[in-house]
């Protein structure tokens, strides 16, 4: 057993980030006052691309990324000081949230300069937004099955495919998509490829997939013979599954896998009141103490990506915990403070009654968004030796 | 810095595999001084250790080996003394916290602290006082004292027992920590080698899911010890000490149920682990104890102070 996969060396921020986190503070004051956002409860559902803008002018979008490309040059735990105030505030980050996680960085790492040069700068910017195209109808948990096909032809290459639970494409600018150009071979693996798709311009259909809450956050990306340039392709024909591994790890290891009902907490602290009884006190000194030991984790597995590590087991770790306390944040609210939860598409109150119907709805997907708590399992266990 | 607390690492996880072992713990059990366990220790100091990062590394290695010795005791009794500026002797030592009941190691302490609600420190020589010898699941020693006419070698007033209440509950936290260590390993390592229907339960998922579960609990816990040790205070260590109660249970129940029926036996020594556990959740406090502390001060500062006053006590 490799017992260092759950070694978490406790990671003190450098004192540098202290500045920057009362800048963020400060900021999310000042922006939740002028355009009157509603806290959300979840990372995944405030889009909003005058905000990220703002966040942009401030050098907060691919802060990490090299300053020829747009970025500022600063470090992973700055930009963990960053993500983790926005997080917790529950501001509205998702529109350039997946560029500025993983689609960025992997183009940073895989893609070609050309690509780099073309992309990066618009995404620091607040300009370009990106969806994942990895899920398909038949592969979900199973991402190597993947059926969409690429063929190379002379105008590039020829995709044939469809891609689902695409969040955002119909607003989005790009999405990477994951796709096979060869047969896999011996290890299933082989043959995957990522491709930059233009949602605005290429020639695809995205059709709503309207999700439980109503939203019409999802979508389905249809690829019917659209050709795309050869120079779309990202990184190395074939080598696919272990670029999009990289990207889930960035997928994975952020305080969002934690934080994402953290503003229900916070309303029932309040809802709770500041004369609570012992069993109040029980379940909310529990949940405070979790939140503490989960950041102090996510923290630690951010201090070894700084590092240039590569913490999968890690990160799976966090989030199979973090996934579990979002939920136990649900439940203890019903024990301690009963309410009716209320939820109305497009109409949500911020009080508690309509936090708690929100998150109740949104509840189901944390543990299946980012790789399922099955999967994390699976990861866990082969960090264990078992598999 | 982390050197030293290295070599500390290797140096007491030798000492503790040359010297405990099943022979040791009947002995201990039956009520016997581990002597030679206790010279090996103080031949290297370890009971003069540093109460915050080096007391807690040995305490998880105590943990880790469930090794039945009072070195945890000793070095918070230690940090007692020091803090109250009286003088440390040699030999172990042991602290009650208010009542003088189920004190652990008393009737083999040396020099036993007691700490009443009214905040008076008095210190005893052990020889003077009687104990009414009790003991915990796991065969620990936890003794009445009965004070008698004893008269306190020294004796301090106003003297706050709230810190070393919290470090202790933080010692227990970590040989949970080690505890759950080696319930870790020790099961992973049993799924490897027991074949059911042709090969090793590790290979089913249904178990695979139980180990990842263990390891999260484990890691969780060893991490909240980790982070309180090196900031040590009320809020992370009521954290720590409620994570690894809590955990001390659910890793408990899966390690059973993955050892099966062998696990239920005296003979196999996975009791030995589980029994401490089972007892070590409830020293220096349950989770429900340390909840309600800092459950408090979370709702008194309100929602809005609820992740700056997180922030603020790490990282």
């Amino acid at each position: 057993m490799n017992t260092n996969s759950l070694r978490f060396p406790p990671s003190v921020l450098p004192p540098e980030t202290e500045n920057l986190r009362a800048d963020v503070r400060s900021f999310l004051s000042d922006a939740a006052t002028a355009d009157a956002w509603k806290s959300n409860s979840d990372f995944g559902t405030g889009f909003s691309p005058e905000f990220s803008r703002k966040l942009a002018e401030r050098g907060w979008i691919g802060m990490t990324w090299p300053r020829d490309y747009g970025g500022s040059e600063r470090s992973n735990l700055e930009r963990y000081v960053v993500t983790e105030e926005l997080l917790a505030a529950g501001a509205p980050v998702f529109a350039h949230w997946i560029a500025d996680r993983q689609s960025g960085p992997l183009l940073l790492r895989y893609g070609s300069e050309a690509q780099r040069r073309e992309i990066l700068p618009r995404i620091t910017a607040g300009e370009c937004f990106f969806s994942i195209g990895m899920s398909e109808p038949d592969s979900g948990s199973d991402l190597a099955s993947v059926r969409t096909k690429a063929e190379r032809v002379t105008a590039g290459w020829l995709l044939n495919g469809a891609k689902v639970w695409t969040s955002n494409a119909h607003v989005n600018h790009c999405m990477i998509t994951l796709a096979r150009t060869s047969e896999a071979g011996g290890d299933r693996h082989g043959g995957l490829s990522q491709f930059l798709i233009d949602l605005v311009h290429d020639d695809i259909e995205i059709n709503p997939i309207v999700n439980m809450l109503g939203a019409h956050e999802f979508n389905e990306v249809v690829l019917d013979e659209v050709t795309i340039p050869a120079d779309r392709l990202i990184g190395k024909e074939g080598e696919g599954w272990q670029q999009v591994t990289s990207e889930l790890a960035y997928e994975r290891s952020g305080p969002e896998r934690f934080l994402s009902n953290f503003h229900v907490f916070r309303a029932l602290i309040d809802a709770v009141g500041s004369e609570p009884n012992v069993q109040q006190e029980e379940a909310l000194g529990r949940l405070a103490g979790r939140a503490w030991t989960l950041r102090c984790m996510s923290l630690s597995v951010a201090a070894m990506l700084e590092a240039g590590e590569s913490p999968d087991i890690e990160a799976a770790i966090v989030k199979e915990l973090g996934n579990r306390f979002e939920r136990e944040i649900v439940e203890t609210a019903r024990q301690i403070c009963p309410i009716e939860p209320v939820f109305e598409i497009g109409n949500n109150q911020a009080d508690f009654a309509g936090l708690m119907g929100e998150a109740i709805l949104r509840q189901p997907s944390f543990t299946l968004r980012g790789g399922t708590t099955e999967i994390m399992r699976s990861i866990i266990s082969r960090g264990l030796g078992l598999r | 810095m982390s050197g030293e607390l290295d070599l500390i690492n290797q140096s007491a996880e030798r000492l503790f595999a040359d010297h405990v072992d099943a022979e040791l713990h009947d002995a201990v059990a039956a009520g016997e001084w581990p002597a030679e366990l206790w010279d090996a220790i103080t031949a290297v100091g370890f009971e003069r250790a540093e109460m915050t990062v080096h007391g807690v590394a040995l305490a998880r290695m105590t943990g880790r080996f469930v090794a039945p010795i009072p070195l945890a005791e000793t070095i918070l009794t230690a940090s007692v003394l020091k803090e109250a500026g009286l003088e440390v002797p040699s030999g172990p030592m042991t602290t009650s916290f208010g009542e003088l009941q189920r004190v652990p190691w008393a009737r083999h302490a040396s020099c036993i602290a007691t700490i009443n609600d009214i905040g008076v420190l008095a210190v005893f020589e052990g020889a003077k006082l009687e104990c009414s010898p009790g003991c915990n699941l796991a065969g620990e020693p936890r003794d009445t004292i009965i004070l008698g006419s004893a008269k306190p070698i020294a004796r301090i007033d106003g003297f706050s027992a709230d810190s070393f209440l919290e470090r202790g509950a933080l010692i227990r936290a970590a040989q949970i920590s080690g505890a759950l260590e080696t319930v870790l390993a020790r099961t992973v390592q049993y799924a490897g080698e027991r074949k059911q229907f042709g090969r090793p339960i590790a290979k089913f998922q249904a178990i695979q899911h139980h180990l990842a579960n263990l390891a999260g609990y484990t890691a969780m816990v060893c991490a909240a010890v980790d982070a309180a040790a090196a900031a040590p205070d009320l809020f992370s260590i009521a954290s720590a000490k409620s994570c690894a109660s809590e955990a001390a249970g659910e890793a408990a129940a899966i390690a059973h149920q993955v050892h099966g029926a062998i696990g239920f036996t005296q003979e196999h020594d996975l009791h030995r682990l589980t029994k401490s556990l089972w007892s070590w959740r409830e020293e220096f406090g349950s989770e429900s104890y340390w909840n309600a502390r800092i459950g408090a001060i979370a709702a008194s500062a309100g929602g809005k102070n609820l992740w700056p006053n997180l922030v603020a006590r790490s990282g």
